[in-house]
């Protein structure tokens, strides 16, 4: 584990996965990134809506047979609700996301770039054949940027609105088209059921055993 | 570190509290006093709609219930009645119940006339079939139904914005004891998959202590009493062969000759000479094989010697005939003969306890009505899915 020393507060910093670009200080909430080898303070995260994830820092788990760590998030907020995108670290080291929305989970790992995508944000029901599945867009959503925690794989944190395309396909395989990002990041990924992913370290719920 | 109970509001409309079960994921809740529809995240508690309603509606599980499904307790927390206006059979609805678990999520608890449903929204887009078949997860749905509903009565809360007057374009599909469901609105279509659940099953989740409304016709999706292996045509049909080879055997076994002659039948009666016969009561077989090319009639007697009884009968014989006189008890016979045109020339045999088929169908017509009842019984059942 890599240490640092805040530069606002002084407080101690800790790197659980060495690719991190950024991350926040846990104890005044400094949005910190990784410049060479000093942490350059960038913002603050202002106060987190009320969060009823199940998840948390330092949450393991097990997808596909291996197992990863939540090392950090982003939160968005849309009318309906929030969802919290969990960036998760593999014991190989590779980074992957485990999103949970309103406790419904999935898994998913950047597309490595070279799909074209059509000029502009997809429509609902438009189509998408990829690595021969067919995805089919069920669902535009802008969504508001509400916060971020620990370590990711970039630098984020100076954004608002983020419209994400949500794509389906006919078993629990899914895509989701990021356009906060330019050019537009495609995720790939699949839906989880809860005890698949077989977590530990999770936050206990006033009421229930 | 344990996540505390998220702290209730004050109603903006009248004052009343109000408590919330989810830890911050809820949009919108309904005050319990006033049933004004309030907005959860807005700070200020704005009012999204105020009471739609004259009537309260008492929901059958009361909100704040637990109950274990498929091993995982769920909180009743939301409940809505959703209905749909038909011009011909009028309003029709049915309740909606949602249920949440802090890391397992939501789940649906349906009602429709004493039929339950506990539904997951689906993450998949099932694959269109035909126009009125979908497949999700290697199973075909067949179409049932298509309307639109408009959510008429919600009480408790939601994670998202509902409101009285809501419509959504719903299909239900189904594959029993499987429910699929389509609800389209101008933002999504959700898909989302339920498996049937009697009432008493429900009640029995909750731990209630009230009964279970009875259910009123079939579901669409109701497992049918009549589930695949439980038909009674294939132990039917083995049975009726074994009769048959039976029959077969006991022909094969019996059958043996107590007489046999040449006769020719000139203008008068003839009797044959006396022969015996033994064993318990059964049938006897008189056959008789043409010896001519013209065929005749013969009037048979079948006198018994003790009694002087007889039991007369007539046959037409053309190549052959084999006639069986049923039910003759052991003992002294005769056979008294008359052909009609005179000068018939056949060789007569008598045989005892040769087996006729006459039991062996009496036989298959009894075996083969059982199944035929269940199987009338299987499809007015399968008719009166939806029906209700």
């Amino acid at each position: 584990m890599v240490s640092a020393n805040c530069p606002n507060c002084g407080a101690p910093v800790q790197f659980r996965w060495q690719g991190a670009v950024q991350t926040t200080c846990p104890f005044c909430k400094s949005i910190l990134v990784r410049r060479d080898v000093n942490l350059e303070r960038v913002g603050v995260v202002g106060a987190l809506p009320a969060d009823a994830s199940p998840i948390q820092i330092a949450t393991e788990g097990t997808y596909a047979g291996k197992t990863f760590t939540v090392v950090g998030r982003i939160i968005y907020e849309y009318e309906n609700g929030g969802w919290n995108e969990w960036h998760i670290i593999f014991s190989d080291g590779v980074s992957g996301w485990l999103s949970d929305a309103q406790l419904e989970y999935a898994v998913s790992f950047p597309r490595p770039s070279g799909d074209a995508l059509p000029a502009g944000v997809v429509a609902r029901g438009a189509t998408f054949g990829w690595d021969n599945v067919r995805y089919e867009v069920t669902v535009v959503t802008r969504a508001h940027y509400k916060g971020v925690e620990g370590e990711l794989p970039f630098e984020y944190w100076d954004k608002s609105d983020a419209v994400f395309a949500d794509l389906r396909s006919s078993d629990d395989r899914f895509a989701t088209i990021d356009y906060s990002q330019q050019p537009p990041i495609i995720y790939m990924g699949a839906a989880v059921d809860a005890p698949a992913l077989q977590l530990k370290n999770l936050r206990e719920f006033e009421g229930w055993p | 570190m344990t996540v505390p109970k998220v702290a209730g509001l004050n109603c903006p409309n009248c004052g009343a509290a109000v408590a919330m079960r989810t830890f911050g994921q809820t949009v919108s809740v309904v005050c319990p006093n006033c049933n004004s529809i309030l907005d959860a995240k807005d700070p200020n508690v704005a009012i999204l709609q105020k009471a739609q309603w004259a009537q309260r509606i008492q929901p059958l599980i009361p909100l704040g219930s637990r109950g274990l499904f498929e091993g995982v307790k769920f909180e009743a927390i939301g409940f809505q009645v959703r209905t749909v206006n038909d011009p011909d059979d009028g309003p029709d609805s049915w309740s909606e119940y949602l249920l949440y678990n802090p890391i397992r999520g939501y789940r649906y608890l349906t009602e429709y006339h004493g039929h339950w449903n506990f539904v997951r929204v689906a993450q998949a887009v099932p694959e269109v079939e035909s126009d009125t078949r979908v497949r999700l997860a290697g199973t075909s749905y067949r179409l049932d139904s298509a309307e639109t509903a408009q959510t008429t009565y919600i009480i408790g809360e939601f994670p998202w914005i509902v409101q009285v007057g809501d419509t959504a374009d719903v299909a239900d599909y189904s594959a029993p004891p499987q429910i699929l469901s389509r609800e389209t609105t101008p933002e999504e279509t959700v898909w989302s998959v339920g498996g049937y659940l009697e009432g008493s099953a429900v009640w029995q989740a909750f731990g209630l202590a009230t009964t279970a409304p009875a259910a009123q016709g079939v579901a669409t999706n109701q497992p049918s009493p009549f589930a695949p292996g439980t038909s009674l045509w294939g132990a039917a049909w083995k049975l009726i062969i074994a009769a048959f080879v039976l029959a077969m055997l006991f022909s094969a076994a019996g059958g043996h000759q107590v007489f046999r002659d040449s006769v020719v039948l000139a203008s008068s009666p003839t009797v044959t000479p006396t022969f015996d016969v033994q064993g318990h009561e059964s049938n006897l077989q008189i056959e008789a094989r043409n010896q001519g090319s013209e065929s005749f009639y013969v009037h048979y007697s079948l006198v018994d010697q003790a009694s002087g009884q007889a039991r007369s009968f007539a046959r037409s014989v053309g190549k052959e005939d084999k006639a069986v006189v049923p039910f003759v008890k052991p003992g002294r016979y005769a056979l008294r003969m008359e052909a009609d045109p005179p000068g018939a020339q056949f060789d007569l045999t008598v045989r005892r306890g040769a087996t006729s088929l006459t039991f062996f169908w009496i036989a298959a017509v009894l075996l083969v009505l059982p199944p035929l009842a269940q199987s009338f019984k299987r499809s007015s059942f399968e008719r009166s899915r939806g029906q209700s």
